[in-house]
């Protein structure tokens, strides 16, 4: 059976072409391609009840100027040449469509544009966003590495962490304040190495939803955001892939059919850091390090029948570090021989359901797992020999930390009405926290000592229910709202979170629309992380104790434009958030041995963020991009922070404007520019010193930095250029890219140092990351 | 010693790529006093007053002493005595005032001495050179792990910190090594990973991304409170040597003393920032931005300097049986080939730093 016979219902009213197609992409997984301004005021009314797909689409289509092409799992749309435009009568009485205005003209085929979706002066949400894969390939990234979140850094309202790195950090709050999810399943680590790169594999990705202002039901357990990536399924009309060579990594994804009714998608990706540090292992002989960090992701679709689809879908992803030293050539000192070994990562298995119990009733049933995982290991064994005496020593280290997550969730999507749509569900999550477990044995000669520590282990149950209304009341007024409820158990302890959203959107005109929105999220784990950077010693621990549950509640307004010929698009959103029960390190927390219970050097309190986002976009031509402005304050409390004074957030940057421009030069070639700009981030500068007793207070290091206010000084304006161009030709693209394009090195720190001329005691700015360029080819079949 | 301890290496290649440059931020700050003071029990009681300075003031032109403070000490809420001497229990509260700098004031309570008790030792000969043909020239190298016990007071957050010392009737040094007699007991290294206890302030983080080893002899009865603890104090690598023109036995008259010395909490605190300033990464994370800046440690109302207190107790270990017997069993001869007078240069008394 040809897929595009497969039997369709759709039943619509008058409405927006983009959201009737959006139903038959839920109907038959297949994606729709078409450029930006094609379906631009169509609307469209049909009522089909299980007709062939090809059917359905030649009577929505009928006198609209538009011819469509389906290839693989893509339905291409493009505007019909103008001698092939005519008029028939409709097969089926309840077909209305609107023909375009103007002369229809042929345009290029687009390259991809996936996904289906309203334009956002018709939605209720208010600041979300859908990210094709395409449209995140276009953000030049350090080693053309394509970033799912660095993408997602040149949104207004959203900022990245350390230079360079991942990190993400929405409307001022905190990195793991977002839910990084894989087919709504969530990944608990979303970075390799450190955060420069992130898990996401963009080769295995179709699109992402992101929310960050208005949070639909469906989601909740983190305070800012809700990043859904939605992998690809595989194509059922023959195999396809590509192979990618880069600086860093490589990658490989193929996917296709098996059989009639099963497909299959496949990208593996893998670095090769070795080769770049291979030349620092040649430099310290007595050392040696290896890196990699590899992802894997694999889905198989099954078709059952016209309700049922059925997939099972795998990712893996971790980073292996492994150091080795040898100084058994060092007289000076004992012989040594260490190996120290560095694993992290995660692992996430799901497999759904999707089944269409009505036209109007479908359901999705999902069993998961995912887990994060951390090893350490170390093996120092060291000795002298005098003669033939042997003095040895040996020490084994082994440090495990583990989150795991088993998941079992209902979600229901319900249309009784054309302008109904009703989201609900249902979940269940077993969480199995094991933030430090430790092992140490150490032995000398033949006596030996062991001492563990296993005693961080909890259990949690978390049940979760939702139900959501987006009703189109007429044609000026939408409203989305809904509830989400959840219990969080652990041992004896129970917390309740309610987290109410509603979201409205009132069109002013055609293409104007203003919209309000305000919504509760509730966070019962969060991660301990002592430095910025995403290292694999970061922990995930729930609420426990006399801790409560973390909690956000925010308001946003905005408004949306959008031009008559769907080219140019306008938003803009102030926000108000405040969060509760937010939990970090107390100030001088390392006072308190890790002994102590987690909680111990912890604190909770609050914090807001406030501001403005705005974003001009043109998205189509060919020149396209955007330009976003953030305005953005936000600030801390805490009973034992700052002397329980207020501070400005780490990433309180008041100004940050983002400019991403995609400029298709030629069918071969296309170039892509990102700058970025934002007020320095904020930095806790010690600017006093004292000593103590009896030393030269003018000695190296003989001095205590005097304690002063939290992030009270805001580094330099950060700035930053970043360029890439493909080129492509029959078989594939090479891509070319430079990062920090004008080699401006921005300020990430200030130390104290000595002058290098008179050894005076001098503050040094710490800057980093020149330009680097990068190259990668694309191999496509 | 671990593996993340070298991530700013790992990342070399953009360190590397990156620079620093001088910087004057320009921002407004004043001076505070500072006080320091370590109170000892038995001791009279001393006050070192300073104040902070701009870490890139010019500091040849810098006079730390603030001359217009006056520093007032009370016991017990009481005016000190000028004679007074620090007994364990008492209560110090030293205020300093100053027009110029403000005032500061920081409290103390000196903590009561935990005896050693219930000590055991265990002696590992590593090797034994004699030289037969002279009446008293002998090397020996050995291992000395002594197991003390202590008695935790309940109801009280006890923080020690351990020291020891060797001693011997005679020593030399390199200048005096034409001594006619002369006996040396070195104390090789202590090697704190024997005891889990020295371990406590190091954490997940801390294995994995600092030295994993515990550099300090400082613990908290957080895991015994209450309770009595056996402490095992282990001692490679130790090495006598005596020369002597004929037999006698006092030169093997050698002796380590333990000292358990009770500190106050904010004693404690100042050697764990100091330990994850120098030992730990934090510091350094900080410093490059990766990391919270770290401050000094300050119990002090200013926020400079630390007032802490000890008490000590002490057990002395005589190894004079262990070195007799030793020398008296063994006859193995004097081969130079892998001893040098260089391996076995002592000192008279040798130990840990016990000041702060």
């Amino acid at each position: 059976m040809m897929v595009s016979a497969q039997n369709i219902t759709v039943k619509a009213v008058d409405q927006p072409a983009s959201e009737v197609f959006r139903t038959i992409v839920e109907q038959t997984g297949k994606n729709f391609v078409y450029s930006s301004d094609l379906l631009k005021d169509l609307r469209v009314s049909v009522n089909i009840k299980k007709k062939p797909l090809k059917k359905a689409l030649e009577l929505m289509l009928k006198d609209t100027g538009i011819e469509y092409q389906i290839k693989g799992n893509n339905i291409i749309l493009k505007k019909k040449a103008e001698s092939e435009t005519k008029s028939v009568e409709p097969e089926y009485p309840a077909v209305k469509s609107t023909p375009l205005s103007g002369t229809p003209k042929i345009l290029d085929e687009v390259v991809v544009e996936s996904r289906v979706g309203p334009s956002p002066t018709e939605t209720a949400e208010v600041g979300a966003l859908k990210l094709t894969a395409s449209e995140i390939t276009k953000v030049p990234t350090l080693f053309g590495e394509t970033d799912v979140l660095k993408a997602l850094q040149m949104q207004p309202g959203v900022s990245g962490g350390a230079e360079g790195m991942a990190g993400m950090h929405v409307h001022g709050g905190n990195s793991d304040e977002n839910l990084c999810m894989l087919d709504n399943v969530p990944l608990y680590q979303v970075n390799h190495f450190a955060g420069l790169f992130s898990a996401f594999n963009a080769n295995a990705i179709n699109y992402i939803d992101f929310f960050k202002s208005s949070i639909p039901a469906k989601y909740d357990g983190r305070l800012s955001s809700f990043l859904d990536a939605k992998t690809k399924s595989g194509s059922r009309e023959g195999h396809h892939g590509s192979f990618k060579l880069g600086l860093t990594s490589c990658d490989f994804n193929i996917n296709g059919p098996i059989g009639k009714k099963t497909s299959y998608a496949v990208a593996l990706r893998r670095s090769f850091y070795e080769v770049l540090t291979a030349p620092l292992s040649a430099l310290f002989k007595d050392y040696k390090f290896e890196y990699a960090f590899m992802d894997f992701n694999g889905k198989i679709t099954h078709r059952f029948n016209n309700r049922a689809t059925g997939f099972v879908s795998l990712y893996f992803g971790d980073d292996l570090l492994i150091f080795k030293e040898n100084t058994e050539e060092i007289i000076t000192e004992p012989n040594r021989k260490g190996k120290f070994n560095l694993h992290w990562g995660n692992f996430l298995a799901q497999t759904g359901l999707n089944y269409r119990f009505k036209p109007e009733l479908t359901g999705e049933f999902t069993a998961a797992y995912t887990r994060y995982f951390s090893r350490m290991k170390s093996d120092v064994y060291s000795w002298e020999q005098y003669g033939d005496e042997l003095f040895d020593s040996r020490t084994i280290t082994r440090t495990k930390n583990n989150i795991n997550d088993w998941i079992l969730r209902g979600d229901f999507y319900w249309q009784p009405e054309e302008n109904h749509r009703v989201r609900f569900g249902a979940g269940y999550t077993l969480h199995s926290f094991q933030p430090g477990n430790t092992f140490r044995d150490n032995s000398i000669g033949t006596t030996t000592m062991t001492s563990r520590d296993s005693t961080w282990s909890y259990l949690g149950n978390e049940v979760n229910l939702y139900i959501e209304d987006d009703w189109s009341i007429n044609d000026r007024w939408r409203i989305n709202g809904g509830i989400h409820a959840s219990l969080f158990n652990l041992s004896d302890k129970t917390h309740a979170g309610f987290g109410p959203r509603l979201s409205a959107n009132y069109r002013l005109a055609k293409n104007w629309a203003i919209k309000g929105a305000y919504s509760r999220t509730v966070q019962y784990v969060h991660q301990l992380s002592q430095t910025y950077l995403s290292l694999p010693t970061d922990q995930w621990v729930p609420i426990t104790g006399s801790f409560k549950p973390q909690t956000a509640d925010k308001v946003a307004i905005g408004g949306n434009w959008r031009s008559d010929n769907g080219m140019f698009e306008a938003s803009a959103e102030v926000y108000y958030k405040s969060m509760h029960n937010l939990v970090e390190y107390r100030d001088e927390y390392y006072l308190h041995p890790p002994t102590e219970s987690w909680n111990s050097r912890l604190c909770s309190g609050s914090g807001t963020a406030k501001g403005l986002d705005l974003k001009i976009e043109k998205t189509g031509g060919k020149i396209s991009g955007h330009i976003a402005y953030s305005l953005g304050w936000a600030d801390r409390k805490f009973a034992d922070k700052n002397d329980g004074k207020r501070y400005p957030a780490r990433f309180d940057n008041r100004h940050t404007i983002n400019i991403l421009l995609n400029w298709n030069a030629s069918k071969k070639v296309t170039v892509n520019a990102a700058w970025t700009g934002h007020s320095g981030n904020r930095f806790t500068f010690l600017p006093q010193v004292w000593s103590v007793p009896d030393t030269d207070p003018y000695g190296y290091q003989d001095f205590s930095p005097l304690k002063a206010s939290i992030n009270n000084y805001q580094l330099p304006f950060y700035h930053r250029l970043d360029l890439s161009v493909t080129v492509r030709n029959r078989r594939g693209y090479w891509n070319f890219g430079l990062y920090n394009a004008y080699c401006h090195l921005n300020t990430v720190a200030i130390i104290r140092d000595y002058s290098d001329e008179t050894w005076a005691p001098v503050y040094k700015k710490v800057k980093m990351l020149p330009i680097i360029p990068s190259i990668s080819y694309t191999w496509q079949f | 010693m671990a593996i993340l301890r070298y991530l700013p290496l790992i990342i070399l290649p953009f360190i590397l790529t990156g620079c620093y440059e001088d910087f004057d931020p320009k921002i407004d700050t004043k001076p505070v006093l500072c006080i320091n003071s370590l109170i000892t029990a038995g001791e009279p009681i001393k006050v070192d007053l300073s104040r902070s300075w701009v870490y890139s003031d010019n500091t040849d032109n810098i006079f730390l002493r603030p001359g217009d403070a006056t520093v007032t000490i009370y016991v017990n809420n009481q005016p000190m005595p000028d004679d007074y001497i620090a007994t364990e229990g008492d209560e110090i509260h030293i205020v300093a005032e100053s027009e110029k700098y403000g005032n500061a004031e920081a409290t103390v309570k000196i903590p009561v001495a935990v005896p050693i008790s219930g000590v055991k030792m265990q002696t590992d000969t590593k090797y034994s050179l004699r030289d037969i043909a002279e009446p008293m020239t002998f090397h020996t190298g050995f291992d000395l792990h002594v197991v003390a016990q202590i008695k935790d007071d309940p109801g009280t957050d006890n923080y020690f910190r351990l020291g020891y010392i060797a001693a011997c009737p005679t020593g030399h040094d390199e200048a005096d090594w034409d001594m006619e007699s002369y006996a040396s007991l070195y104390l090789g290294s202590f090697d704190d990973s024997f005891e889990p206890i020295f371990t406590e302030h190091i954490g997940v983080f801390e294995s994995v991304m600092a030295d994993g080893d515990s550099n300090m002899m400082t613990f908290s009865d957080r895991q015994f409170a209450g309770k009595n603890y056996n402490l095992n104090m282990f001692l490679k690598n130790m090495g006598y040597y005596v020369n002597a023109p004929e037999y006698d036995p006092e030169l093997f008259d050698c002796t380590v003393t333990f000292y358990l010395i009770t500190i106050s909490r904010s004693y404690y605190n100042r050697i764990l920032y100091l330990w994850q300033r120098d030992s730990g990464v934090l510091g350094d994370y900080g410093d490059l931005g990766f990391a919270d800046p770290m401050w000094g440690y300050s119990n002090v109302s200013s926020n400079a300097g630390v007032v802490a207190a000890q008490s000590l107790s002490s057990y002395t270990i005589s190894l004079r049986d262990f070195l007799e017997t030793n020398f008296k069993d063994n006859y193995e001869p004097f081969d130079s080939k892998f001893f040098t007078v260089s391996k076995v240069a002592g000192v008279t008394e040798s130990g840990n730093d016990i000041g702060m």
